[in-house]
């Protein structure tokens, strides 16, 4: 419940975040942290125009895509403490009820009729197969270090083995943060403020969708962040008391937003057929801690 | 009971067989229907009275060569019957739509039922004979009555290339079972699988080794996993789309119900087993939806797919025999139940898929992807269709393909933990294959969704017939609600699944498994139904509350956005191959691609084309140069054939002369090798 709570308040202040770091990094005050949510419920008491090519699957996608991750949000827990649905290989269940929603808005791009959004889709496909291995792998190699298989019991028994979890726990973090940034097409893979559709990834697919339809998906970003951060803080959280957690918890979800800041800052887009060997990189570096895992208990022959 | 339904079942198949050619066409549709709806009635009160009632075995006497035929309905047969006879009957009540498109081939229709029954029956017997001779017999039937099927529109000649294609490879497979079970007979004396699971308890581990790999061949032909897949891509493309989906749901199934069968009859070594098959799966699984992605043809995308979908249904069985390898009874369960609750659920949106792209093909008269475009304006059940058939065959909850791959997931995992370093190892590699594998299906299906029944029509010429109605769009609800209710209510299916985990008996001392663990596992497994069910209500609230909140708000149409530009954008539209275009230049490695380009010249280009083909490594080494090069040492004996009748006559004469001569010879060959033996030494 808590961690349900908390990912929904940091959701609403994550851009802001963003925005606000990448302001100071160029020398600008920039708007206040609550600008882009303005901007959002702005655009959710908007009406809405609709390409004549699009059919219902444009129409209910965003509402499928923002749902599952609402669904994904109930499952992440909260340290020690059990999310709102917790069972035997429920991350597995987490990353499937996200590909529910990457399945409806790739289809719903399609659906406009253009190549640009066809593009987008085409892109958004291939990069998230790729990714997919890497968190499958890191919550394996969890998943063996703990003998547990579900993501409350993981995060629970994480730091009574050893201190080593700390340092893969980092590791952990790196790979979630950019499986993070790949999902939500930030900065190393994609340019969310580029002004040329044929090197967009994520935002051209929604080139279309305005009104309380763009409102949700780019609430459903905002959401996704704080999710992925919340996965992550979970990785130092473990079982400590909500007086200690809380706050970790928070300074965890503004680090990240500060770093994703700081690379969109200082750092240019990768070419566009670079990306999949950077994606590759997530993968080798999640193996990288099955590795690790397995030396760690000594079964490594 | 059982004895009885089995003979009517048997007799009013074989009876209508016979009476289809006598009878008119209009009194043969009755006729048709009748017959199906009490095959189905017969063979579902079959499995749920196995269900109820366990195991029921009884023997005919047989003759002198078959030696006594004894049938078994055990909980193993009872799921594959099931499973044929719903799919079996959803697919004839759909033909009866899909043919009409026919209308001048009556007696090709009439052979194609007669066919069809002959296939039902002929499948459902093999699940429950014990007679190895008669198992042969009865599978030849099958073979030749689904290679019946196939060739329906026998004037192309592709069609008929694809039906020898199938007829040829199937009889590979069914060599590899002859030389088995002629194996097995030399042995026990006996055709009887009883008697050969008896002999087999005390035969050397290599023996086993060597007779299951034969079994796994002829099987692992039929069922299409990898490399023995080679026939799928070719037969399910020509056959009609009823058949397509019939022979993907159901006839390659029978091969993964010769696998499992023979698995506890043989009972090889288990690790090594268990690993062979893991590995076989695995790279099935990926070769399939890799190869899949890249086609063009969307029934060919299909039949790659279920390449796919048997190497998933195959990880399940090798995680199972890891199970009792390693002893470890939750992977046993998982692997199993996963296993063969992915073959309903593959039966099931497998064959919606094939008959949804049967009612594109009588729409558009073309299965080339790129070529259509905008169909949901025609066909929109159909459109809804397909897309809970495509999110279910990717494993996305809420649909059933989630829950199997879902069981797999969590044995892959407990196997992981098992504190093996070889298992651990290859269970990772297992998670690791079945995450691409799941992302590789949804960049598949999105294609074929998005490109095919979403945004304009990519061929202006091409005229869209509305199909969308009767016959070949309301059988297809039944699959579609199947669907769901395998992926909402899994928990439901936890007694059958009991039953039949537990009937898989294993004669190895170390592994040891209690009924009530096999009750928890599975009730934890099947548990994930409730959180579907949660997921489908947030789904809803959200819709709902979208809906309650845009209703008044301003609502406008317009062009979609073109940077500017208005015009008719149909042409510049994204077509499949644009959509995979970077997958294919990264996976370019695993199969061939010939590509045709021209390019533009000069001020005014003419018209351009490009093409691109791809081809299957697989086949090409295993089948094309092979032949090839048979036909190069054959070339060499043409000679003989002069069609000169006098040389005909000469060959038999000196054919006669050689045995006289060998025979003659024959008597005295041992004195003479004695005697160089004795001059040698």
């Amino acid at each position: 419940m808590i961690s349900f709570i908390l990912i929904v308040l940091v959701s609403i202040v994550f851009s802001g975040v963003i925005i606000r770091t990448k302001s100071l990094a160029s020398g600008r005050k920039g708007p206040g942290i609550l600008q882009p949510m303005k901007d959002i419920v702005r655009l959710w008491r908007k009406g809405a125009v609709y390409s004549k090519t699009t059919s219902f699957v444009f129409q209910i996608a965003p509402s499928i895509y923002f749902a599952s991750l609402i669904m994904a949000a109930l499952l992440v827990p909260f340290g020690g403490e059990k999310g709102i649905l917790s069972f035997q290989g429920d991350f597995v269940m987490f990353a499937y009820v996200l590909a529910l929603g990457k399945f409806m808005m790739i289809i719903s791009s399609l659906d406009t009729g253009s190549s640009f959004e066809g593009m987008g889709a085409s892109r958004e496909a291939l990069y998230s197969m790729l990714t997919e291995p890497a968190f499958f792998i890191l919550m394996g190699s969890f998943a063996l270090f703990t003998g547990q298989s579900s993501f409350a019991d993981i995060f629970n028994n994480l730091h009574l083995r050893s201190e080593n979890a700390y340092m893969i726990g980092i590791l952990a973090a790196f790979v979630l943060m950019f499986i993070a940034m790949i999902e939500n097409s930030r900065m190393p893979i994609d340019d969310p403020k580029t002004h040329l559709e044929l090197t967009m990834i994520h935002e051209v697919m929604i080139l279309d969708n305005s009104g309380f339809d763009l409102g949700l998906i780019l609430y459903s970003a905002q959401l996704k962040f704080a999710i992925y951060g919340a996965l992550i803080a979970n990785f130092f959280i473990t079982s400590m008391p909500f007086t200690i957690a809380i706050p970790i918890f928070l300074g965890i979800q503004v680090l990240f937003a500060f770093i994703i800041g700081l690379f969109e800052s200082f750092m240019a887009r990768f070419r566009m057929n670079h990306n999949p060997q950077f994606v590759f990189i997530l993968t080798s570096v999640a193996m990288l801690i099955f590795l690790g895992v397995l030396l760690v208990l000594g079964k490594l022959i | 009971m059982i004895k009885p339904g089995f003979e009517i079942l048997n007799i009013i198949g074989l009876a209508a067989v016979v009476a289809i050619p006598l009878v008119g066409s209009k009194a043969n549709k009755m006729m048709t229907s009748v017959v199906f709806c009490l095959l189905f009635s017969l063979s579902i009160a079959l499995s749920v009275l196995v269900f109820y009632n366990g195991t029921q075995i009884f023997t005919y006497s047989g003759n002198i060569i078959t030696g006594p035929i004894t049938l078994k309905a055990d909980y193993l047969s009872a799921w594959f019957i099931s499973i044929i006879a719903f799919v079996f009957t959803i697919g004839y009540f759909y033909s009866k739509g899909y043919l009409k498109h026919y209308p001048e081939r009556t007696s090709e229709t009439k052979l194609h039922y007669a066919a069809f029954i002959l296939g039902l029956i002929s499948l459902i017997d093999i699940c429950l004979i014990q007679n190895s001779l008669v198992f042969l017999f009865v599978w030849e039937i099958m073979t030749i009555s689904i290679t019946v099927l196939v060739i329906f529109e026998s004037h192309k000649s592709e069609v008929l290339r694809a039906g020898m294609y199938y007829f040829i490879v199937s009889h590979i497979g069914l060599l590899m079972l002859f030389v088995a079970f002629l194996w097995g007979k030399a042995n026990t004396g006996s055709y009887d699988f009883e008697a050969m699971a008896s002999y087999m308890l005390s035969a050397p581990n290599s023996t086993k080794l060597i007779i299951y790999g034969l079994f796994f061949i002829g099987f692992g032909i039929k069922a299409g996993i990898f490399p023995f897949h080679v026939w799928l891509p070719v037969a399910h493309p020509a056959a009609p789309a009823h058949i397509s989906g019939i022979m993907s749901g159901v006839v390659i199934k029978i091969g993964i119900f010769g696998i499992i069968r023979m698995l506890f009859i043989v009972h090889p070594d288990f690790c090594i087993t268990g690993y062979i098959i893991l590995f076989l799966s695995l790279v099935s699984g990926l070769y399939g939806v890799m190869l899949a992605i890249v086609q063009h043809n969307l029934k060919k995308m299909l039949a790659y797919h279920s390449i796919e979908n048997i190497g998933l249904i195959g990880i399940g069985i090798g995680i199972g025999c890891l199970g009792i390898a390693y002893n470890m009874p939750l992977l046993f369960v998982l692997g199993f139940s996963g296993a063969l609750l992915h073959v309903w659920n593959h039966a099931l949106f497998k064959s919606l898929l094939f008959f949804c792209s049967g009612n594109i093909y009588q729409s558009a008269h073309t299965m080339n992807i790129d070529r259509l475009g905008g169909l949901n304006k025609q066909l929109p059940k159909t459109t809804m269709l397909f897309m809970s058939g495509a999110i279910a065959i990717c494993g996305i909850p809420p649909f059933n393909g989630f829950v199997s791959e879902f069981m797999m997931y969590v044995g892959l995992y407990n196997g992981l933990q098992g504190g093996y370093f070889i298992l651990s190892f290859w269970a990772l590699f297992g998670i690791i294959i079945m995450a691409l594998i799941g992302g590789l299906a949804l960049m598949c299906f999105t294609k074929a969704t998005g490109i095919i029944f979403l945004g304009n029509k990519r061929e202006t010429k091409l005229e869209y017939k509305n199909t969308d109605n009767g016959n070949m769009i309301y059988p297809l609800f039944l699959l579609a609600i199947a669907i769901a209710i395998i992926g909402f209510a899994p928990f439901l299916l936890n007694k059958t699944l009991f039953s039949l985990i537990s009937s898989l008996k294993v004669h190895t001392s170390q592994f040891v498994i209690y009924q009530p663990e096999i009750e928890t596992y599975l009730r934890e497994a099947t548990h994930i139904g409730w959180f579907s069910i949660c997921f489908i209500l947030i789904i809803a609230t959200v819709i709902i509350l979208r809906k309650a909140i845009v209703v008044n708000k301003v609502k406008k149409e317009d062009h979609t956005w073109g940077c500017g530009y208005t015009g008719e954008t149909v042409a510049m539209q994204y077509s499949g191959s644009s959509f995979i275009r970077e997958y294919r230049k990264l996976a370019e490695f695993i199969f061939k691609t010939i590509k045709k380009k021209k390019a533009a010249k000069g001020l005014y280009p003419s018209k351009i084309e490009h093409s691109t083909h791809i081809l299957d490594y697989i086949e090409i080494w295993l089948i094309d140069k092979p032949i090839k090069l048979l036909r190069l040492a054959l070339n060499r004996f043409t000679f003989l054939q002069n069609g000169n009748i006098q040389v005909y006559l000469l060959y038999g004469l000196v054919f006669i002369m050689i045995i006289l001569i060998y025979t003659s010879i024959n008597q005295n060959i041992d004195t003479l090798l004695n005697f160089l033996k004795t001059k040698a030494l």
